[in-house]
């Protein structure tokens, strides 16, 4: 007999397992809770235990409310001769690509937004990096699309653009 | 109460549901770090986009990923012995370990799927998931009926994941007034392709899908439960998973969720289908499968 089969059949097993299983339910209940008092009061509690399994999670996926507009990033990137290209993070394909894709999309929405803007700077001396040893700047540009509400008669809008970070190199 | 506790968590059933998961587990892995291969410099070196992985909050741990195709090689090794169900205990413990220590490398580039995908990965290791249909049964010669407590916190986590879904989106005002979804579909960098205009901004399609999605999301926090309605909801739900697979760019999300289901079919179904198939049973001295209700949830 193995020991996880002795475990679960015998009653100091059975009791053990049951604390686990409780701890678990309750922690992953209890980080689960919508935010406020009662999730903030529980947190640190719940938190070192959940964060320890690897249980952390979020399934608020478009809620409370889905985001109000379309998100991309383009940079630009200028050569020492002078010469400009234009970079842009792998685009979703309509098959298989899109189980690789989704995760430069993720990367991309965060890093558009001051929250992520730790991360701009390594993301453009990468960017440089991939395009050669003769980058002298690489310009970080977020697009983005407004929604329209349904039944508003909205037609399109149209596409924004704003730079939001500029790396100079020597 | 003690007793309907122990009957719940501990009296032995037939493993096949877990073995469905753990295969299921084994090859949706296996297709996470295929698709991570081609990104795994970009996103895992330290001279990627991000240097190494960020601190969190106390109880969180991470290992360096010194090698990123090494960590992945070993990864697809453990995901692969999973599904065949050869070591299978050491080997759904290494698949969730390094689906943590892989993940939170580069926390940036993970969706609410990956995370799925990780706790599928941990209730499965917690599971005899290599009692049936596995390297392992054929070695020893013979199944087990076996306790689900591992099976009942994965079908606990279903229902937690819809409940939170639920009351989260309740929260907003786009899903109380019916526009949520063509919002969703407008997202041009979410879309898989591009969604006419005339329908994403269509009242009555979004209100349809909108409060279609609550509706079918709140039924699945019990449903799933409950033998009467629970293949009705089973397949509302993936009748949404998949229009969400078919629409939307969420990486694993809707095939991770709709694997999780599994844990809800009772055995004798997989049994059915086995036999269908015209595999009756390839193990030797296997005891006979508990009755249908004992590994569907009570």
């Amino acid at each position: 007999m193995t020991w996880t089969r002795r475990l679960e059949t015998s009653p100091l097993g059975q009791a053990l397992l049951s604390l686990l299983m409780v701890a678990l339910i309750g922690s992953i209940a209890l980080w689960n809770l919508p935010a406020g008092r009662p999730r903030t009061a529980v947190l640190p509690v719940v938190g070192p235990v959940v964060h320890a399994v690897g249980l952390e999670q979020d399934w608020a996926l478009f809620a409370p409310d889905p985001r109000g507009f379309s998100v991309g990033l383009v940079a630009t990137v200028t050569h020492r001769d002078g010469h400009t290209e234009l970079w842009s993070p792998p685009q979703a394909g309509l098959f298989l690509a899109p189980y690789r894709t989704y995760r430069w999309q993720k990367y991309v929405e965060r890093l558009r937004a001051d929250d992520y803007a730790v991360l701009w700077e390594p993301t453009a001396r990468w960017i440089a990096r991939q395009s050669g040893p003769d980058v002298v700047k690489v310009a970080l540009t977020r697009t983005f699309r407004d929604v329209a509400v349904p039944g508003s008669g909205q037609d399109r809008p149209a596409t924004g653009r704003y730079d939001f970070y500029t790396l100079d190199l020597p | 109460m003690i007793l309907t506790w122990r009957r719940w968590a501990f009296d032995p059933v037939d493993t096949a549901p877990m073995a469905a998961l753990r295969i299921a587990c084994g090859l949706l892995v296996v297709g996470w770090t295929l698709s991570l291969l081609p990104d795994a410099h970009s996103f895992l070196s330290a001279d990627g986009l991000t240097t190494r992985a960020t601190g969190g909050p106390p109880g969180w741990w991470t290992v360096p990923v010194t090698s990123p195709y090494g960590a992945l090689a070993l990864l697809g090794a453990a995901a692969l012995a999973l599904t065949l169900g050869w070591r299978t205990r050491a080997a759904s413990v290494l698949v969730a370990v390094l689906l943590i220590v892989l993940q939170r490398r580069n926390v940036y580039v993970l969706n609410s799927g990956d995370l799925l995908l990780r706790e599928l990965a941990l209730f499965v290791a917690l599971m005899p998931a290599g009692e049936t249909w596995s390297l392992d049964a054929r070695r020893r010669g013979r199944e087990q009926l076996r306790a689900p407590w591992g099976l009942r916190l994965l079908q606990v986590q279903v229902s937690v994941l819809y409940l939170s879904s639920v009351v989260a989106k309740l929260g907003g005002s786009s899903w109380q007034d019916g526009s949520a979804v063509g919002r969703v579909l407008q997202l041009e960098d979410l879309q898989r392709f591009v969604m006419p205009h005339l329908l994403a901004t269509s009242v009555s399609f979004s209100a349809f899908a909108t409060y279609g999605t609550l509706l079918v999301e709140a039924a699945l926090v019990l449903g799933l439960w409950i033998p009467r309605v629970r293949w009705w909801v089973m397949a509302a739900g993936v009748a949404i998973h998949l229009g969400i697979e078919g629409t939307l760019l969420i990486g694993w999300f809707s095939l991770t969720v709709i694997c999780c289901y599994l844990a809800f079919v009772p055995a004798d179904v997989f049994r059915r289908t086995t036999r269908w198939v015209g595999r009756p049973d390839p193990d030797v001295g296997r005891q006979p499968p508990a009755s249908v209700s004992a590994s569907a949830p009570a």
